[in-house]
């Protein structure tokens, strides 16, 4: 009975964080009319034509190429954050080297910097080479670990990692290389899924990567689709652009979903609140 | 197996500070050698630096013929027990044993047939299939022993691995190792072993011999009871024994034709072969008796002194009682069976006793260097 007005209170702020949710699954089924003018999110019937309609787009392309080209995009850029990640904070946290708190404090430096301010070099430098619109100027980057709020959460979790193991491998004759995948990468794990993770959702929701290096619609992310059906015809179905929100939300919430174990010990650990 | 031999040995940490200080030392073939002392004592860093985990400074370390200075971990022939024992938490128990032998190769079927016979030694046969997470305190020091076993080292290093157990852990595995020790070398197999510990009942009963460390610096090496016997120097004597010894700031005084320490207003004679070995003016001096060798009552033939005390308290043990008590304004503390010690608890702080001091068993120590003057 004590805890009674706790779950009240819970339940009262859970509810009030997952209306806005609710009723955008809600405005699905509703005319721009009721979206307008109606508060409750309960629609006045179930048709799932808004999905359809949304799906199919107004362009000459339906979602599903946009959603390859989100993955496209995504899983070749979580394998190379997590490669690099992992290599530059394995050499941060275990090993000595000429100017390493120097050059750390410059990577940690860095995480302060707007991402937009890189744009307008990226953007020169890609042009130089000819990688423009192609996914290379989205994906490259993250090769040489410049995700460094990743390093810096890897770096963290691995100094709280006792070093006996890595000694008892040590005498079990490991080298440097055989120490990261047979002892490191499996005590990062937890970690390494909350990289992933991260990754995957800051990937997805990317616009502004997206919107200065591609230039063919057939390329374009998920998030760059979203906008182009709000703007694309003079009057907007709001029901299909919020459908299609709908949709494009389920791969990040399924991913965290499936990696919620792993992802809440690697925050915990990692000193970063999920 | 080999001997490992260590030839004047230091270690200087990168800010400065000299850890351990010119360290003489052979370890013998298949012998139990334990390093013991206070926390800071250097004994960890030794360990280490046998190991390989920390650089030598200088000197020079052999392991049996050869010189190991430069050698990584894994080429020196060693095989280490941790503290926490560091077992691989994503590796089951046969994988945590068989890694190593995995790494360097060795074929399949025998890295089965050095597990097992290793699990067999243990007792760990039925744990293979777990996950370190899925054992007890104990079975995960069992296995990481085991870890150490199937690499037939030429030398085990202990790093102080039952300070993680509970008391009565503790006991059992005392008896386990120095059991494996003795069944090693009965099977032709001796293991040269270093334990470090700071455990002073851990090194007595473990110990073929005892490295005694403080500040870097060796006091004493010898055998347990050599070192409980003829203590080199205050601070063994001091640090080996439970209770430890009674150590009083006292004076040598001459005393007919032979000597005496005065104590607490009290002349005790000295018997002559507890006298200074080389002669000694009169003036201060630690004297060091040991609790088990002051009484309440005079055991025959023991040469025993009677001496009032004010009691203090008592700390009944079951079958022994540790009586705490001053000589004038010295604190001493005497270890008694339960038996002469009948009423004790019942008698008030401050009653007046009689304690029996056996001179026979007292120790000198020059009060500036501490060192035994017997």
């Amino acid at each position: 009975m004590k805890a009674l007005p706790r779950y009240v209170v819970l339940g009262a702020v859970s509810i009030l964080m997952l209306y806005p949710l609710a009723w955008l699954v809600g405005a699905t089924f509703k005319s721009n009319a009721e979206i307008f003018t109606q508060i409750g999110f309960w629609p006045s019937r179930l048709d799932f034509g808004a999905y359809a309609k949304g799906w199919k787009t107004s362009t000459e392309y339906t979602f599903a190429t946009y959603f390859l080209n989100s993955f496209l995009i995504t899983i070749p850029r979580i394998a190379v954050t997590v490669v690099s990640c992992v290599l530059v904070a394995y050499a941060f946290a275990r090993f000595e080297f000429w100017g390493k708190r120097w050059l750390f404090g410059v990577m940690v430096g860095t995480m302060m910097l707007p991402l937009i301010v890189l744009r307008l070099p990226q953007y020169l430098m890609f042009r130089e080479v000819g990688m423009l619109d192609t996914y290379w100027p989205l994906i490259l980057p993250s090769a040489f670990a410049t995700d460094t709020f990743f390093v810096f959460m890897l770096v963290q979790f691995l100094r709280a990692i006792p070093r006996d193991m890595e000694e008892a491998a040590m005498i079990d004759g490991c080298n440097a290389a055989q120490m990261l995948w047979h002892i490191i990468v499996p005590l990062l794990r937890p970690a390494i899924v909350s990289v992933i993770v991260f990754q995957f959702i800051w990937t997805m929701n990317d616009f502004m990567g997206p919107l200065v290096f591609l230039a063919s619609v057939e390329k374009y992310p998920v998030s760059l689709a979203l906008k182009m059906s709000i703007g694309a015809t003079e009057e907007v179905e709001w029901a299909n652009v919020i459908a299609i929100s709908v949709v494009a939300l389920i791969p990040s919430v399924a991913v965290f979903f499936a990696a919620q174990k792993h992802f809440i010990e690697g925050a915990a650990a990692g000193g970063i609140k999920g | 197996m080999a001997a490992v031999t260590l030839s004047r040995i230091e270690k200087v940490y990168p800010n400065g500070f000299k850890a351990v200080h010119g360290v003489d030392l052979e370890v013998h073939d298949g012998e139990f050698m334990v390093f013991v002392g206070p926390s800071g004592c250097a004994k960890s860093t030794l360990l280490r630096m046998i190991a390989g985990l920390e650089s030598i400074t200088a000197g020079e370390l052999r392991i049996g013929d050869r010189v190991v200075n430069g050698l990584p971990a894994k080429a020196r022939g060693i095989a280490m027990v941790f503290q926490n024992y560091a077992l691989y938490p994503h590796m089951k128990v046969y994988d945590n044993l068989a890694f190593g032998l995995k790494l360097a190769g060795t074929s399949k079927p025998e890295v089965d047939r050095r597990v097992r016979h290793a699990a067999q030694l243990l007792e760990i046969e039925h744990l293979l299939d777990r996950l370190p997470k899925q054992l007890s305190g104990g079975q995960a020091q069992r296995v990481a022993v085991g870890r150490a076993i199937v690499k037939e080292p030429q030398v085990f290093l202990f790093d102080e691995p039952l300070s993680n157990l509970d008391a009565k852990l503790r006991a059992a595995m005392r008896v386990r190792i120095t059991e494996l020790h003795r069944t090693l070398r009965e099977q032709g197999r001796p293991a040269t072993t270093v334990y470090v510990t700071h455990d002073q009942t851990e090194a007595m009963t473990m110990g073929e011999r005892i490295c005694v460390l403080k500040e870097g610096v060796i006091q004493q090496v010898d055998t347990p009871v050599a070192l409980y016997q003829r203590p080199a120097n205050a601070f063994v004597a001091g640090f080996i024994g439970s209770p430890e010894m009674n150590l009083l700031e006292a004076e040598l005084v001459t005393a007919g034709d032979g000597q005496a320490v005065r104590l607490g207003g009290h002349v005790l004679p000295l018997p002559p072969e507890r006298a200074p070995a080389a002669a000694r003016a009169p003036g201060a001096i630690r004297f060091g008796l040991r609790p088990e060798h002051i009484g309440l009552t005079t055991p025959a033939g023991s040469g025993a002194l009677a001496v009032p005390a004010t009691l203090r308290f008592a700390e009944h043990m079951g079958n022994e009682v540790f009586v705490h008590a001053d000589i004038g304004s010295l604190p001493v503390t005497a270890r008694v069976p339960a038996g002469d010690a009948p009423a004790l608890h019942a008698q008030p702080r401050g009653s007046v006793l009689t304690l029996h001091l056996q001179m026979g068993a007292a120790h000198l120590f020059d009060p500036a260097t501490g060192a035994s003057l017997a």
